[in-house]
């Protein structure tokens, strides 16, 4: 897909995940819902990789996957070590995940849920130290002091309790964990949105720093199209569980080849002038049901087809750095 | 613009909380008016007293209390209301709620009660107001679920609330609100808490509804660029005061106070080029406990002329097509 | 927007309006426990509840000490009334004191009358010698808080039926019933934490078993059970085995509700970011749950174990009242309260009903004090 295979910091593989969905008296099973469905990308190292989708759409189950905080039903995640073979991260025993988990690292959206309140700073900073090795106390409150300036908050706020911070400073005490063991990977999942707007681009500027500081990889979890537009170097967009368009900011800004990527740039708000834009409310959902042998985004496309409802689109190259899953793309856009 | 097409009018209104620790502020010398069938923004970010203030225009301000000020509603054909001599809980100001002000939250879910069905709660919400018999209440039912867009709206009504999407629940909300043909309505964040896909068409919902029933909106929220397009004149508030007052693009294009400006040069953008960094507020918003003397902005603000506007309340100034509480318009109106 | 300018009327507005700060919460570097104590001081009535609860803890511990009289030793006093205390002889102010009394009974209607003695003052001394006992088991001791020096019986409380002090048992059986509760509340809390954290743990089908388990034995209706259960208990057995049986029937039956919350808090815990944050970190599983989960629900644990204690205290009550848990010769309030089952015993004698009081003080107390703890248990609100 990309070019140089050296760089590649990461290979997601058919990545899968289903639930049981289950109903009735005895719990039987009724199906299954595909969170993450057969999804595969690339990460390159240094790069800040965007997930782009819907609340549902399995963006955070994507990035937990990764993690290995949740297990995958199948698929391979590979992981590029700088000398030697990749591992693949979904065969390790949880025991033998754990020298890697010192190596990538979460950030959460919500600043208060993420950072347990009866622990000090010091102790919610220093837990992935904790979690490693043993290490000798002065050593692990330097790191600790360390981790703070970086994300520029007084070391001295270190035997505070999180209920004395404000969520921007929340938000960085976040950050300060997840860097502390210089991973190479950081999830980053929706870490400015439930920030006050004039706090959002301070946290943005800090990732940003910190990402090129450390040179480190980041997949970067996001509803907001602004927000992906401005920090991250390849966006992939993902619809019920699958990815539908993946490709380099550049060009996925220029044209966004995929039908429900133009329907995320239409409700960018304030980019239209909404009267004009009133197909919108109007066809919103015929038909909410799924199409299970076609294309997922079928029930809401507005270009659909008779083979979009028998056959389900691959993701396909359609230019170097731009990939889209729809049968259509370049006819109907006019290219 | 004449007092004749008033409809609501907002004086120095201060309402203030009593806390553990004291009395704390959350809205002080607030006054706007809003003109019958315009839309009004009001922008702010937590804490600046957006909701509170919404809120006591239907007397709804509770565990807060109105300390000062007049809110006066001039209902067509009708003697003027003093909303604020109303008591909170009586007859009087409930015949107003719903009939002449209604409000749709953020939250659809905790406004829906969960044990009737949707099609209970619009009758119920109908009957009471309108006074209607079964029949006629079962098809104005209908009549408003179809009117915002809801597909099959016989069958919607039997349904639970927990049986629809967000975005579902937020469109029965803006049903019941409008069922009963308000002169306002007071949407507060009512889509903050939906998909990008689903507030636009909620957005264009209310707007499609707006012109067609022709009722002033005032729309609270976070997110300026949501009402750039939509707003006829936006309020900007800030720590509890109207900062600037103008016209939606006059503050977009001409922004006057320092703390908007900064706002809007924080914000993403989809269109505008690309920049390395985004130019940040410094700091955060000051807790309502501590609000700072003088212009509460003025910690944050790098134009801030120190002796003055750490001293001094900014007056209310005209500025070009603005109104702005900020001591260098001010000063320069005095020299 | 220039008709604007007249709905702000500049004059009007006071721009030497300051917002004065106020004092910065000095709670920055205060721990879960410093914040809850902070929010349990501002419940006044938990607080009230508290020192009620301390007083009675003094008593159990010094019981034999603050109890003028052995309970057990009769006396020739039957049924009588509470002594009283004077502090005027002839119209002179003097310290407590306290007159005898003889019994005399009117043989044709067997009446007893109490005759009083106005003519010799017996003062009341303090820390006197009285009856002989073993302080906390282990020291021999034979001081009291109160008494005479002269052998002139103090009944505060009046005497029941065989001239026994019934302040000195009401004393003595604190000791018994406010210790049950304990007792019983550390078995159910046992129960509770190993049930519910094995359900809220691992999930599944154990957790569905182990819920079919709770929902039954809330179903068995409650005085039924240990009516049955008590029924099992030998009649031979000591005064102790029947003391430990009883705490353990009260809380075969009381750990549902505790196993319940920790079943509920350790499946909401478990999905708290910072419960998946220390996951990603690598901190192991039993790590997890001693330095998120278990911190994250004890003060939880803590209020309803407090809110146990009393329903522990009148079961135990309710059990012996009904001559199917402590048995005399032991003194508890509820085998106290025996004495006034029926209605002749109460209007005749109504101090006999004093344990009542100390049943409901130490109810509402231990309420309060719940209540107060539940406010506070979740300070970062």
């Amino acid at each position: 897909m990309f070019a140089e295979e050296k760089s590649i910091q990461l290979k997601i593989e058919h990545l899968t995940k289903s639930y049981a969905l289950k109903s009735g008296f005895f719990d039987r099973q009724k199906g299954t819902i595909k969170a993450v469905d057969d999804v595969s990308f690339t990460v390159r190292n240094g790069e800040i990789f965007g997930l782009v989708g819907e609340s549902g759409c399995g963006k955070t189950t994507t990035g937990r996957l990764i993690l290995r905080v949740l297990e995958p039903n199948g698929g391979d995640i590979m992981w590029y070590n700088n000398p030697g073979e990749p591992v693949n991260l979904c065969r390790l025993s949880n025991k033998k995940m754990r020298p890697f988990r010192q190596k990538m690292q979460m950030i959460f959206q919500d600043p208060y849920s993420s950072l347990d309140p009866r622990m000090t700073v010091m102790q919610i900073v220093g837990e992935p130290l904790r979690a490693g090795r043993k290490i000798p106390m002065r050593e692990y409150k330097a790191r600790i002091a360390d981790a703070l300036n970086f994300v520029r908050l007084h070391p001295e706020m270190m035997n505070r309790y999180p209920h004395a911070f404000s969520g921007g400073q929340r938000q960085r005490i976040g950050i300060a964990r997840a860097l502390i063991t210089k991973p190479d990977l950081v999830v980053a999942d929706e870490p400015v949105s439930a920030l006050d707007v004039s706090v959002q681009a301070q946290i943005l500027n800090l990732l940003q720093e910190l990402q090129s500081a450390l040179n480190l990889t980041m997949i970067f979890i996001a509803h907001d199209l602004s927000v992906i537009r401005h920090i991250c170097d390849t966006v992939a967009v993902m619809y019920l569980g699958r990815l539908v368009e993946v490709a380099d900011r550049t060009l996925f800004f220029q044209t966004p080849r995929h039908p429900y990527s133009e329907m995320l740039f239409d409700a960018v708000p304030g980019l239209k002038n909404r009267k004009a834009n009133e197909h919108m409310s109007k066809n919103f959902m015929n038909d909410e049901t799924l199409c299970p042998s076609g294309c997922l985004f079928f029930s809401r496309c507005r270009y659909k087809q008779a083979l979009c409802r028998e056959q389900a689109p691959t993701l396909k190259a359609v230019s170097p750095g731009h990939n889209v899953a729809c049968h259509f793309d370049l006819e109907l856009k006019g290219i | 613009m004449d007092q004749k097409n008033i409809l609501l009018k907002v004086e120095n209104l201060k309402i203030q909380f009593k806390q553990r620790h004291g009395i704390v502020t959350a809205v002080e010398d607030v006054s706007f008016q809003i003109q019958k069938g315009s839309i009004i923004g009001m922008v702010g970010e937590s804490g600046c007293g957006k909701s509170v203030t919404s809120r006591a225009l239907l007397r709804l301000e509770a565990p807060g209390y109105i300390e000062r000020g007049k809110i006066s509603y001039y209902p067509p054909n009708r003697p003027v209301v003093k909303i604020d001599q109303l008591a909170p809980r009586k007859e009087k100001i409930r015949t107003i709620r719903w009939r002449d002000i209604s409000m749709i939250f953020q939250e659809p879910m905790t406004s829906l009660g969960a044990m009737h069905s949707i099609g209970n709660q619009v009758g119920e919400a109908i009957r009471l107001h309108l006074r209607t018999d079964k029949k006629t209440t079962k098809r104005k039912v209908i009549e408003s679920l179809r009117s915002v867009g809801l597909p099959r709206p016989e069958y919607i009504a039997k349904q639970y609330p927990h049986q629809l999407s967000g975005g579902m629940r937020q469109r029965v909300m803006i049903a019941m609100a409008l069922s009963c043909n308000p002169n306002l309505l007071i949407a507060d964040e009512p889509t903050t808490a939906l998909d990008v896909t689903t507030e636009a068409q909620i957005l264009d919902l209310l707007l499609e509804r707006q012109q067609a029933l022709g009722m002033a909106v005032l729309y609270i929220t976070h997110n300026l660029a949501v009402i750039s397009k939509v707003a006829e004149k936006i309020i900007v508030m800030y720590l509890g005061r109207i900062i600037e007052e103008a016209a939606s693009d006059v503050l977009f294009y001409a922004p006057k106070h320092p703390y908007t400006r900064a706002l809007l040069r924080a914000m993403p953008k989809i269109t505008a080029p690309l920049q390395k960094k985004l130019s940040t507020i410094a700091g955060e918003v000051p807790d309502p406990i501590h609000r700072p003397f003088g212009c509460t902005f003025h910690p944050r603000c790098t134009e801030k002329i120190s002796g003055l506007c750490d001293r001094t309340v900014p007056p209310y100034v005209q500025a070009d097509d603005s109104i702005v509480a900020c001591h260098l318009f001010s000063k320069l109106k005095n020299d | 927007m220039k008709g604007y300018a007249k709905v702000i009327n500049l004059q009007n507005i006071n721009t030497k309006t300051v917002n004065r700060p106020l004092a910065p919460l000095d709670h920055y570097a205060a721990s879960q426990w410093k914040l809850m104590w902070l929010k349990f001081r501002e419940h006044k009535l938990a607080f009230v509840g508290l020192t009620v609860l301390l007083i009675f803890y003094i008593i159990v511990l010094f019981a034999p000490v603050i109890a003028p009289y052995d309970p057990w030793e009769d006396t020739p006093s039957l049924y009588a009334p509470p002594t009283r205390i004077h502090f005027f002889h002839q119209g002179k102010l003097m310290p407590p004191f306290v007159y005898q009394r003889k019994m005399r009974v009117d043989y044709q209607t067997f009446d007893r009358f109490f005759e009083v003695d106005k003519t010799v003052v017996h003062p009341v001394r303090f820390f006197t010698k009285g009856f002989e006992y073993h302080w906390l088991g282990i020291f021999k001791c034979n001081i009291h808080l109160f008494g005479t020096t002269d052998g002139v019986a103090i009944h505060l409380l009046g005497a029941d039926m065989l001239g026994r002090d019934v302040f000195s048992r009401s004393i003595w059986g604190t000791q018994i019933s406010l210790t049950v509760g304990l007792i019983g509340v550390f078995l159910t809390f046992i129960l509770g934490c190993i049930i519910g954290g094995f359900a809220g743990y691992y999930g599944g089908a154990v957790d569905s078993i182990l819920q079919r388990v709770m929902e039954f034995v809330t179903c068995i209706p409650t005085i039924p059970m240990w009516m049955a259960l008590s029924a099992t208990i030998p009649s031979e057995w000591s005064n102790v085995k029947v003391y430990f049986a009883i705490t353990i029937i009260l809380a075969l039956r009381s750990w549902t509700g505790l196993s319940r919350q920790v079943r509920s808090k350790l499946l909401q815990l478990r999905e708290e970011d910072f419960v998946v944050a220390a996951k990603v970190a690598g901190t192991s599983d039993w790590k997890i749950i001693l330095t998120h989960l278990l911190p994250g629900f004890t003060s939880y644990l803590i209020v309803s174990l407090t809110l146990e204690i009393p329903k522990m205290i009148l079961g135990e009550t309710t059990l012996s009242f009904l001559s199917l848990g402590l048995r005399p010769p032991t003194v508890s309030w509820g085998v106290l309260l025996q004495d006034a089952q029926n209605l002749a015993a109460i209007s005749a004698y109504p101090w006999l009903m004093f344990p009542a009081v100390l049943v409901v003080l130490a109810v509402l107390a231990f309420n309060f004090v719940g209540d107060g703890l539940r406010d506070a248990a979740d300070p970062y609100k």
